[in-house]
C-alpha cells in the first residue's frame, strides 16, 4: 500500500514529462534534446547506483528520495539492473519502433529489457500468450489483443489493474480505456501499443487521374470502376493481399461498419444467438462483395499468392489499382516504395448509400502487465507503461518509422511527416466509423480465414459461405463455453 | 539365481528413465482420452461426453484432413519404398557411385523441415524457379502451392526428397547384408535380374522392409511441421491433415477439441500400423 | 562382382549420378545463391548468379536480427539438444540394461508400454497439461524432459538390442571379481555398448536439432526459441525476402551440415543400426 503510494508520488512528478511531448515539436528536435537528456541521465547514473542498491527490497527508498530531491522526474525512475521480460509480436519497422522505444527507457532508467519475439502472425500469437494465461507463464509486461480478444485471457485473472495509476486517464484517450475496462469493477488492463489501423480501399491516384475515375460512392460505382481499369488498360484492377490470414479477412470484416449502422447491437444479439449472420442481409453484402471480385476477374490470376509486400509494390507502381486493406500497409509501401507513397489515396469501402460511408477501425494493440509479476519488478514495469504513454516515447517512436494511424493518446497529434492516405483515413475515423465487431463478439472460429479465401476464390458462393462460418462458429462458442451456444 | 538377479539389476537403475518416460508419455496419453470428452481450457474440464468427437468427425475440415492423411501417408510411403528399393538395389550392385549417391541422397534428412519447406516454397511460387523453368521449355506454369490440386502433391514432393535418404539407406543395409553366393547361385541358374529380386531380395529383405514401411507410415500419419511451413494446409483445405487441424485447434484454444483429434489421430495410428507389423511379422515367419 | 556388367547399367549410373544434379545439387546452388542476392535480385527467385555479392549483409542483418535472437536461438538450440541427449543416453541404456536382464512381470509391462511409445503419437496438450503442473511449462527443462520422453522408446529399443547380444557370463565374470550393480553398468555393460551410444548420439542429435513441432507446443517467444522456430518466425515476418530467409537457413542447418561432411560415415552407419523393428 505504501507502495503504491509512493509511486503515485514518483508519476504524478513525471507528469511535467508528458507534458513535454507535446504536439507540435516535431519528432527530430525534441526526441534529440530529450535523448542526450536521458544520455546524461545514464552518465550520472553512477551516484544513483549505490541507492538502487539499497532499495532492492522496497521501491520506496527510491520514491522518496527522488521525491525528496525534488529533481526531474526521470530521475525518479531508477531501476539500475532490474531485469525486465517483454513479450511481443510487432515485426517490422513498427517492430523497430517499438524496440527503440524500449531502448530509450532502459537507458533512462538502467533496468534490463529481455525482448522475447512471440510468433509474427498475429492469430498465432494470441494463441500463445491464451497458453501462458491458462498456465499462468505470462511474461512480465505483453502485447495483446483487445476488446472481446481480451477476455480470452482472464484478465481479472492475468493482468495488473491500472485504474489506480493516474497517467492512465491523462495520457490515454477514454474512447481506448472504453474498450480496455471493466465496466464492473472499473480495472483498466491496457495501454495502446501502436497506432491504430482504418480498412478501407487504398488506391494509386494517378491510375485514377489517367483514366478519369471518381472515388466510388457505392459498390455498384465501384464495380464500374473494375470494369474500366478491366477494360482499359492490362492493370490489375484490385489486388488484396489475400496470402495473409490477416488480408483476407479486411473487406470481409470492414462491412461490420455497415452492419453496426444498421444494427448497433448486432454483435451483442449475435454473441446472446438472438440473431444468425445470414439473416442480416448487410452482413452477408461483406460476402457477396468478395464474390464479386472474384466472378467478374477483377483480382489477379492467383489472388492467394498475393502478400502485403505484392499488395504495396503493385499498388505503387500502377501494376494494380486497388487494394482493401489497412492503414498499416502504409509502413509496407513505405518499405518497398518510399517515393511513391503520395500517390496513394484512400476511400472507405463503398457499399449501398452513397450517403452511409465509413470505414471500420482496429484500435491499437495493446501492452499488458502481467498481474503475478514479481514485486521487486512492479514498480519498474509500470514506469515503463507509463513512459510509454508520453510524448517522450512518442517521438522515439516516430524516429523510427512513420505512424499510420493514431495512437490513441491524449496531447499527440501525428506528425507532419505521415502520409496523405494515411490522413484521409484519420479524417473518416473522425467523420464515421466504427470499431470492427471482433472487440465486442469473441466468437470466431479457427477456420474463418480458410473460408474466407475460399470465398474468394469462387469456391464457396456468399451462402455456402456464410453457413460455413456459422457451423464453424458455433464450434468455438461451444469449446469456449458461450452461454446459450 | 533370482536373489542374485535382483541385486546385480536393481530396478532403480531402470527407475529414473522409465518414471521421466510414464509421467511425461504414457499418463499424458491416457489422459487424453479422458480430456478428448471434455470442453477443456487448461484449468476446468466439463465432461460433455463424445461431443467432440461427432464435432469432430461434422468439421468440414477434419474430413478433408481425414482423407489427406491417408493419401500422404500412403503416397509418401509408397513411393520411398519403391524408389527406394531401385535404389538401394543398384547400390549394392557394386556401382562405382555408390557412395556418392548414398551421401547425397541422404543428405536432406539432416535439415530440418522448416528449412526444406522454405526451399520448396521458393523453388514453387508462382514467379518461382520451377515455374521458370516449366514456361522455358514451353509448358504451361504451375500454380504449385496456391492451386488446390497441386498443394498437397506438393507437399508429398518435399517429404519425399527430404525421407528417402533414411529409407534407401537401411535398404541398402538390408540388400548388402544378403549373402552375395545367394544371387551369384540363381544367376547360374539362369534367373532374370527381376526374378532374382522378386525371389530372393524382396523375401529377405522384408525385415527391412518391415521397418522403413512402420517407419514411413508413422511418419506419414503423424505427419506436421513440413506442411505447416509449406502450405498451411491451405489453399482452402486442400492439404490439410490431422496435425494442421490439431493445431489450428489447439492454436484457437479449443483444448477438449483438439484432443479428441489426437485421440483420433492415436487410434488411426493404432489400427494401421500394429496390425499391418503383425502381418509382415508373419510372413516373414513364413519365409523364413 | 564376378558379372560384367552391363552397358544399360553403367548408362543408369551415369543417369543417376546426372540426376542427382538436379533434385539436389541444384536446389543447394539455389539456396546458396539466393543468400548471397540483396533482396529485389533474390526476389527474381533464378538461378542467375548473385548482381552483388550480398551474402556478408544478409549475415550481418539476421545476426543483428531482434537483438541477436539467433545468437538467442542457437544457444537454446544447443542447450536442449547436448542435455535432452546426455540424458537420454544415461536414462535409456540404465533402462535397457535392467529391462534385458532381468526377467518378470515388469519387465514385460514396460517392454509392452514402450514398443508402444514407439508407434502411438504424443498427446501435445495433455504433454502440456502434465508439464504446467510440474511447473516446467514454456521453459528449457521443460523441453529437455518431452525431447527424453519422446526419444526414449527409441533408444532403449537399441540398447536392448544390443545387450542382449552380449553374453550374460561378462556381467557373472564381473560379479565374482566383486563388481556391484553400478560399477557393472558404468565400467562394463555401458561402455560395450559404445556403438549403440554413438548411433544414439548421432541420431538423436539431428532430430533434436531439427525438432520444430514440440518446441512450437510446449515453448513460445524468443527467450526459449530454438533455431528452428527462428527460422519460422522469419518465414511469417518476411514472407518472400528469400536472401535473408535462405542466409538464415543456412547458418541453422551449417552444424549438422559440417558434421556430416566430417562424419558422413559414421552417420550413415548409425542410421542403418538404428534401423530397428519397431
Amino acid at each position: 500500500m505504501k507502495k503504491k503510494l509512493a509511486l503515485a508520488l514518483v508519476l504524478s512528478l513525471t507528469l511535467g514529462l508528458v507534458a513535454c511531448g507535446s504536439p507540435d515539436e516535431s519528432s527530430s528536435g525534441s526526441g534529440k534534446d530529450q535523448a542526450s537528456a536521458s544520455g546524461d541521465e545514464s552518465g550520472s547514473s553512477d551516484t544513483s547506483g549505490d541507492r538502487s542498491e539499497d532499495e532492492d527490497g522496497s521501491s520506496d527508498a527510491s520514491a522518496e528520495s527522488s521525491g525528496a530531491d525534488g529533481t526531474e522526474t526521470p530521475e525518479g525512475w531508477n531501476f539500475e539492473g532490474v531485469p525486465l521480460n517483454i513479450a511481443h509480436s510487432t515485426t517490422g519497422e513498427v517492430g523497430d519502433a517499438l524496440q527503440a522505444q524500449l531502448d530509450a527507457f532502459s537507458e533512462l532508467t538502467g533496468c534490463k529489457i529481455e525482448v522475447e519475439l512471440l510468433s509474427s502472425n498475429s492469430e498465432e500469437s494470441v494463441y500463445t500468450l491464451e497458453v501462458r494465461a491458462a498456465t499462468g507463464n505470462l511474461p512480465d509486461l505483453f502485447q495483446s489483443s483487445i476488446g472481446a480478444q481480451l477476455d480470452k485471457l482472464d484478465p481479472a485473472a492475468n493482468i495488473y489493474d491500472l485504474s489506480g495509476q493516474d497517467w492512465i486517464y491523462q495520457n490515454v484517450t477514454s474512447s481506448y480505456l472504453d474498450l480496455v475496462s471493466d465496466p464492473e469493477t472499473g480495472a483498466v488492463y491496457c495501454i495502446p501499443l501502436t497506432t491504430s489501423n482504418v480498412a478501407g480501399c487504398f488506391y494509386n491516384k494517378k491510375v485514377y487521374e489517367d483514366l478519369k475515375l471518381e472515388i466510388p460512392l457505392t459498390w455498384e460505382e465501384f464495380l464500374n470502376n473494375c470494369e474500366i481499369i478491366k477494360t482499359q488498360t492490362d492493370k490489375v484492377p484490385v489486388v488484396t493481399p489475400y496470402s495473409d490470414g490477416a488480408g483476407a479477412q479486411i473487406l470481409f470484416l470492414s462491412q461490420y461498419f455497415y452492419v453496426h449502422q444498421e444494427d448497433p447491437d448486432f454483435a451483442d444479439k449475435y454473441t446472446n444467438k438472438e440473431t444468425e449472420l445470414h439473416d442480416s442481409e448487410t452482413f452477408m453484402r461483406g460476402l457477396h462483395k468478395l464474390n464479386d471480385l472474384y466472378t467478374k476477374q477483377y483480382q489477379s490470376d492467383d489472388p492467394l499468392a498475393v502478400s502485403f509486400e505484392k499488395s504495396a509494390t503493385d499498388l505503387a507502381n500502377g501494376d494494380a489499382v486497388m487494394t482493401f486493406s489497412r492503414t498499416n500497409i502504409l509502413s509496407t509501401l513505405s518499405n518497398v516504395a518510399p517515393d511513391k507513397i503520395e500517390e496513394i489515396g484512400f476511400f472507405p469501402l463503398p457499399d449501398t448509400s452513397p450517403d452511409v460511408r465509413g470505414v471500420a477501425t482496429w484500435m491499437p494493440v495493446a501492452w499488458c502487465v502481467s498481474k503475478n509479476i514479481a514485486p521487486e519488478k512492479e514498480a519498474c514495469a509500470l514506469a515503463l507503461m507509463e513512459y510509454l504513454t508520453t510524448g517522450e516515447a512518442i517521438d522515439a517512436y516516430c524516429k523510427v518509422t512513420v505512424p499510420t494511424g493514431a495512437f490513441m493518446l491524449n496531447g499527440v497529434e501525428l506528425p507532419d511527416t505521415i502520409s496523405s492516405a494515411a490522413r484521409e483515413a484519420q479524417e473518416w475515423v473522425a467523420k464515421s466509423s466504427t470499431s470492427v465487431m471482433e472487440y465486442s463478439c469473441n466468437i470466431k472460429g479457427s477456420n474463418m480465414v480458410t473460408i474466407l479465401q475460399m470465398a474468394e476464390t469462387g469456391e464457396y458462393t456468399p451462402e455456402e459461405a456464410i453457413s460455413e462460418i456459422e457451423k464453424d462458429n458455433a464450434i468455438d462458442a461451444r469449446q469456449k463455453g458461450v452461454a446459450g451456444w | 539365481m533370482k536373489n542374485r538377479n535382483q541385486k546385480t539389476y536393481p530396478l532403480w537403475m531402470g527407475a529414473p528413465g522409465l518414471l521421466v518416460y510414464v509421467v511425461i508419455f504414457i499418463v499424458p496419453t491416457f489422459a487424453s482420452f479422458y480430456f478428448s470428452t471434455t470442453i477443456w481450457n487448461l484449468k476446468d474440464a466439463v465432461f460433455v461426453g463424445p461431443e467432440n468427437f461427432i464435432t469432430f468427425f461434422t468439421m468440414t475440415n477434419t474430413r478433408t484432413a481425414l482423407i489427406n492423411t491417408a493419401i500422404f501417408a500412403l503416397s509418401t510411403c509408397a513411393v520411398k519404398i519403391v524408389l527406394g528399393l531401385l535404389l538401394a538395389r543398384y547400390v549394392c550392385s557394386g556401382i562405382r557411385s555408390g557412395k556418392y549417391l548414398k551421401i547425397v541422397i541422404f543428405f536432406p534428412y539432416l535439415l530440418g523441415n522448416v528449412v526444406v519447406a522454405l526451399a520448396f516454397r521458393a523453388l514453387l511460387e508462382p514467379a518461382g524457379t520451377v515455374n521458370q523453368f516449366l514456361t522455358a521449355i514451353g509448358l504451361e506454369a504451375v500454380h504449385w502451392l496456391t492451386d488446390k490440386r497441386f498443394a498437397l502433391l506438393s507437399c508429398i514432393i518435399a517429404d519425399i526428397w527430404k525421407g528417402i535418404g533414411t529409407v534407401t539407406i537401411i535398404l541398402i543395409a538390408g540388400i548388402c547384408a544378403i549373402p552375395k553366393t545367394y544371387f551369384e547361385a540363381a544367376a547360374i541358374d539362369g534367373a532374370s535380374p527381376w526374378g532374382i529380386f522378386r525371389r530372393i531380395t524382396l523375401p529377405l529383405l522384408l525385415p527391412s522392409v518391415n521397418t522403413v514401411l512402420t517407419l514411413c507410415l508413422i511418419g506419414g500419419l503423424r505427419s506436421y511441421d513440413l506442411i505447416q511451413a509449406l502450405t498451411g494446409g491451405g489453399p482452402g483445405y486442400s492439404s490439410e491433415v490431422l496435425g494442421t487441424v490439431i493445431y489450428k485447434l489447439f492454436a484457437r484454444g479449443s483444448y477438449g477439441l483438439a484432443t479428441a483429434g489426437n485421440v483420433i489421430l492415436f487410434v488411426a495410428v493404432a489400427l494401421i500400423v500394429f496390425p499391418l507389423n503383425s502381418f509382415i511379422a508373419r510372413r516373414e515367419a513364413e519365409i523364413l | 562382382m564376378i558379372r560384367k556388367r552391363s552397358p544399360i547399367s553403367r548408362l543408369v549410373e551415369i543417369l543417376l549420378v546426372v540426376l542427382t544434379f538436379f533434385t539436389h545439387w541444384l536446389i543447394f546452388y539455389f539456396v546458396i545463391v539466393t543468400a548471397c542476392k540483396d533482396t529485389a535480385d533474390a526476389a527474381r527467385l533464378t538461378l542467375a548468379l548473385p548482381e552483388d555479392f550480398h551474402l556478408l549483409e544478409n549475415l550481418q542483418f539476421i545476426f543483428q536480427y531482434q537483438h541477436g535472437a539467433l545468437l538467442k536461438a542457437f544457444k537454446n538450440s544447443l542447450v536442449i539438444t547436448l542435455v535432452s541427449v546426455f540424458f537420454l543416453v544415461l536414462a535409456a541404456s540404465a533402462t535397457a540394461v535392467i529391462m534385458q536382464r532381468r526377467e518378470g512381470l515388469l519387465s514385460r509391462l514396460s517392454n509392452k508400454l514402450i514398443v508402444a511409445g514407439l508407434i502411438v503419437p504424443a498427446s501435445v496438450i495433455p504433454t502440456y497439461w502434465m508439464l504446467n503442473s510440474l511447473h516446467v511449462a514454456n521453459t528449457l527443462a521443460g523441453l529437455c524432459l518431452v525431447e527424453v520422453a519422446t526419444m526414449f522408446p527409441f533408444a532403449v529399443m537399441l540398447y536392448k538390442g544390443y545387450i542382449s547380444s552380449l553374453p550374460t557370463e561378462i556381467d557373472e565374470a564381473a560379479v565374482i571379481d566383486g563388481c556391484g550393480s553400478l560399477t557393472l553398468y558404468t565400467r562394463i555393460l555401458f561402455p560395450l555398448s559404445k556403438p549403440i551410444t554413438a548411433t544414439v548420439i548421432i541420431l538423436r542429435s539431428v532430430l533434436i536439432y531439427n525438432d520444430f513441432e514440440n518446441p512450437q507446443y510446449y515453448m513460445s517467444g524468443s527467450s526459449t526459441q530454438t533455431v528452428q522456430l527462428f527460422v519460422y518466425s522469419l518465414k511469417s515476418a518476411w514472407t518472400t525476402d528469400y536472401g535473408h530467409l535462405f542466409a538464415a537457413a543456412i547458418v541453422v542447418s551449417l552444424p549438422l551440415i559440417l558434421l556430416y561432411i566430417f562424419l558422413n560415415k559414421r552417420i550413415l552407419e548409425g542410421m542403418t543400426a538404428g534401423s530397428v523393428k519397431g
